[in-house]
């Protein structure tokens, strides 16, 4: 008899369903099927912010049967999940080991290659990534989640027309918040903050009937009016966000963006230190550093950003690729400039992106190496982002050159977004007026 | 996708959630904040807002004929969702469209394609919407959001748009442990209460009434009705009868040892494709299927010779996947289908060839207004 999933009927074959894309046995079925209340039991938790005790008993049932790769694979989803409600890195560690040692029991499982390519995306180890979405891809063509892992992988590689082409195929696939929130990134990416603006509204449409995801398609929303200068817009999509999640930190962190941007530094200060108390978040520490220089308190600055090096120091120790950060911290504050420098070509050639184009050329003018510096400028602008960030960074290299083009890229960076950086927006807008 | 949650066992479903919640990121913080970190997608893989949960066509007593369709499944109360407007790609924003197909001469092509269009929603929630009938406008309109019930008129025809009570009922926990031996885990002889899995949740509904003569043709009043959703082109979801795709269509032609093998969603497949080809490109499945839930009375001692003729004959009448519909008969399921019509029960006999009849549950949580748009107020 052909074995074939049948809702209610599964049990039947005795190879029960498919649930996550593999694995299942025949002689274990109820075994897996705990598994999957685990599951079940995490969608749940996913709301009230502690999948922990679920999370412990899979770790019993790892431990009970060491050669059960399925356990291994919800354990290693299960310290994800955990790292997402958290921030705690040493999951990411506990992620990546369990999904290991699921990936040696059975390298055919869909579960553990998803897994895997989002844990090495998490990690920065974006050619990891790529490798086991699309190997999960091979398992389940057109699968939503393997499709949008990949294309995130791809854009972080700066292969921007395949990571667009995967953006489309989940859209189309799984039109969702997700896959929507990916095409609003493409969108920024090219240029078109509008049409950003655009799929985000469709996003929050999508999302209109889950709480969470409505909530975080809101904050990705208040993000893009930030980004362009639209502060009262921006201030009222993080709200709407902290709505239906109240604790929400990205959204906590956009006010606090809010209030620098109006100039209320004494509030964003104020509110990136509550949040560090909840969340050890490296981004939120700079930025806290940036806001404390802006007031002059360097020495508050100084502790802000050592605190933000010791939280990359802790992603590092758990096998995330931290060059990036720590080259972009030290080139913005120019430190062990030349260090910084090689750190950018690395964390370039881990991952040849706007991002890092932008951050060698912001390395290399900082090491007033002023012509290589435009000349990845270019590179980094030439997809058409309108970043108030890159503009700035290329105003300073026109300026290094001693070009009249140098008051228009401040300018610019300032028009497209007069308060893109507590510590620099002030330096673009004096220099914007010569 | 039809009735999602049905479609791959209830915990399939769930989890395939998690796995997407968890795989592509969730509302909880990441540290890699620089990443697009998309909340997962509900099941499965998609957006509910295009997923079709059920189809209705029945006979209002003034003799007109009520079209609904249902998306936004298992809404919980309190949530407020909306009808999708658009569907961006990289390059462009699609509109989108929830459609009425109407084939009135028995081709399963359709002839009259009532679609459905609505626009972003204002701060309260509010949508405009616009019916077309082969191109034509016929209905100009509003959404009502949360308990509100904005009654569009044009002419004969009537319109409605939002938050209702999902008037589906089904004891889907019954029915994946049907085959348990623990007491009270399945419906089986109804010996334990039982319970409707969608007591209590909420769907967006989009309910036409309008004269029967703007579906059917001079001289007959039989018609087919299928409803889709589409983004630009693509057609993203269909259905007729309910839970065709979901109890016939396997996800993919699974092995026995559930490894995945590399080939794409059936499912996905029967969701983007039409009506007319459904007999030469699903009739196996439905024939698979079919011989599996017949062989479920064979240890009671059924005689399975007459098996392989009956599941032919039912394979004739599940494809195409319509909803076959006298508009000038007031009956039910099979004809059309009736908001209180138990199509659980109707359909359960058939396909198991009487192993199980009836999931012990009878009839809505709510009951149904008398008047338009028929389907109870939404829960909050």
């Amino acid at each position: 008899m052909k074995c074939r999933l049948l809702f209610g009927f599964a049990a039947v074959c005795g190879a029960a369903a498919v649930v996550l894309g593999g694995g299942w046995g025949s002689a274990d079925v109820s075994a897996r099927a705990a598994g999957d209340e685990h599951l079940a039991e995490l969608v749940a938790q996913l709301s009230t912010g502690s999948s922990a005790d679920v999370v412990r008993e899979l770790e019993a049932a790892a431990l009970a049967d060491p050669g059960d790769g399925r356990a291994h694979a919800l354990l290693g989803l299960g310290y994800q999940q955990l790292f997402r409600e958290t921030a705690r890195p040493i999951y990411l560690s506990r992620a990546r080991d369990s999904l290991d040692a699921a990936g040696k029991l059975d390298e055919r499982d869909f579960t553990t290659q998803i897994g895997l390519a989002q844990v090495s995306s998490t990690q920065h180890r974006f050619r990891a990534a790529e490798r086991h979405a699309r190997q999960a891809l091979r398992l389940e063509p057109d699968n939503v989640a393997a499709l949008s892992t990949l294309g995130d992988a791809l854009l972080e590689l700066g292969r921007y027309d395949e990571a667009f082409d995967a953006f489309d195929h989940a859209a189309a696939q799984g039109p969702s918040v997700g896959a929507y929130a990916r095409v609003a990134r493409a969108r920024e990416l090219l240029g078109r903050s509008d049409g950003a603006l655009d799929a985000l509204e469709l996003a929050i449409e999508a999302g209109s009937g889950i709480p969470e995801q409505k909530a975080w398609a809101l904050m990705r929303y208040g993000g893009v009016l930030l980004g362009t200068g639209r502060v009262d817009d921006a201030a009222t999509a993080f709200r709407r966000s902290l709505d239906l999640q109240p604790r929400f930190p990205h959204a906590r962190a956009g006010l606090a963006r809010v209030a620098a941007a109006r100039g209320d530094m004494g509030a964003a200060v104020r509110r990136f230190e509550a949040l560090l108390r909840e969340v050890p978040s490296a981004e939120y520490a700079r930025e806290l550093g940036d806001l404390h220089l802006a007031l002059g308190a360097e020495r508050e600055a100084e502790r802000a950003y050592d605190r933000a090096r010791h939280f990359e120091e802790l992603l590092a120790r758990n096998g995330v690729r931290t060059m990036l950060a720590s080259a972009s911290l030290d080139v913005d504050r120019g430190l062990r400039l030349r260090s910084a420098l090689e750190r950018a070509r690395q964390a370039y050639h881990e991952a040849p992106n706007v991002e890092t184009e932008d951050l060698l050329a912001w390395a290399l003018v900082r090491n007033r190496r002023c012509v290589e510096a435009r000349a990845w400028s270019e590179r980094s602008l030439e997809l058409g982002t309108r970043d108030a960030t890159i503009f700035f960074h290329r105003g300073m290299i026109e300026r290094c050159l001693g070009t009249p083009m140098a008051a228009r890229w401040f300018a610019d960076a300032i028009a497209i977004d007069p308060g893109f950086s507590a510590r620099w927006a002030p330096l673009a807008e004096r220099l914007a007026r010569g | 996708m039809k009735r999602a949650i049905l479609a791959a066992l209830a915990v399939t479903v769930l989890a395939a959630a998690a796995l997407a919640a968890v795989v592509t990121g969730g509302p909880a913080l990441s540290a890699a904040a620089d990443h697009v970190d998309a909340p997962g997608l509900t099941p499965p893989g998609g957006n509910l807002q295009l997923d079709i949960t059920d189809v209705y066509a029945w006979r209002a007593r003034n003799g007109k004929t009520v079209l609904a369709a249902n998306v936004n499944g298992l809404t919980a109360p309190g949530a407020n969702p909306v009808f999708a407007s658009g569907a961006p790609s990289v390059a462009k924003t699609q509109a989108v469209t929830y459609w009425f197909k109407v084939d009135n001469n028995g081709d399963a092509v359709p002839d009259v394609n009532i679609a459905v269009r609505f626009g972003k929603p204002d701060g309260k929630g509010v949508q405009k919407m616009t019916v077309k009938r082969n191109g034509t406008v016929i209905l100009p309109g509003v959404t009502s959001p949360g308990n509100g019930v904005k009654i569009n008129r044009s002419g004969q025809v009537l319109g409605y748009a939002g938050l209702r009570d999902d008037p589906f009922f089904f004891d889907l926990d019954g029915f994946i442990n049907i085959l348990s031996p623990e007491p009270g885990m399945s419906f089986l002889g109804c010996t334990s209460p039982r319970t409707d899995f969608f007591a209590g949740k909420n769907v967006s509904a989009i309910v036409l009434e309008l004269p029967s003569a703007l579906l059917t043709r001079s001289g007959s009043s039989q018609i087919g009705v299928w409803a889709t959703t589409t983004t630009g082109l693509t057609q993203v979801d269909r259905m007729g009868r309910p839970a065709i795709n979901t109890v016939f269509i396997p996800n993919n032609p699974l092995p026995p040892d559930r490894v995945s093998d590399g080939k794409a969603s059936l499912k996905n497949a029967f969701n983007s494709s039409a009506p007319r080809n459904d007999q030469a490109k699903f009739r196996t499945e439905v024939v698979d299927t079919l011989t599996v839930l017949h062989s479920l009375n064979d240890a009671a001692g059924d005689d399975p010779s007459d098996d392989a003729g009956k599941i032919s004959g039912l394979a004739d009448v599940l494809l195409p996947d319509i909803l076959t519909f006298d508009t000038a008969a007031s009956d039910g399921f099979l004809n059309g289908r009736r908001l209180a019509d138990d199509v659980i029960d109707a359909e359960l006999g058939l396909i198991t060839e009487g192993a199980a009849t009836t999931d012990c549950v009878s009839q809505n949580d709510r009951a149904f207004r008398a008047a338009f748009p028929y389907l109870a107020n939404p829960h909050n």
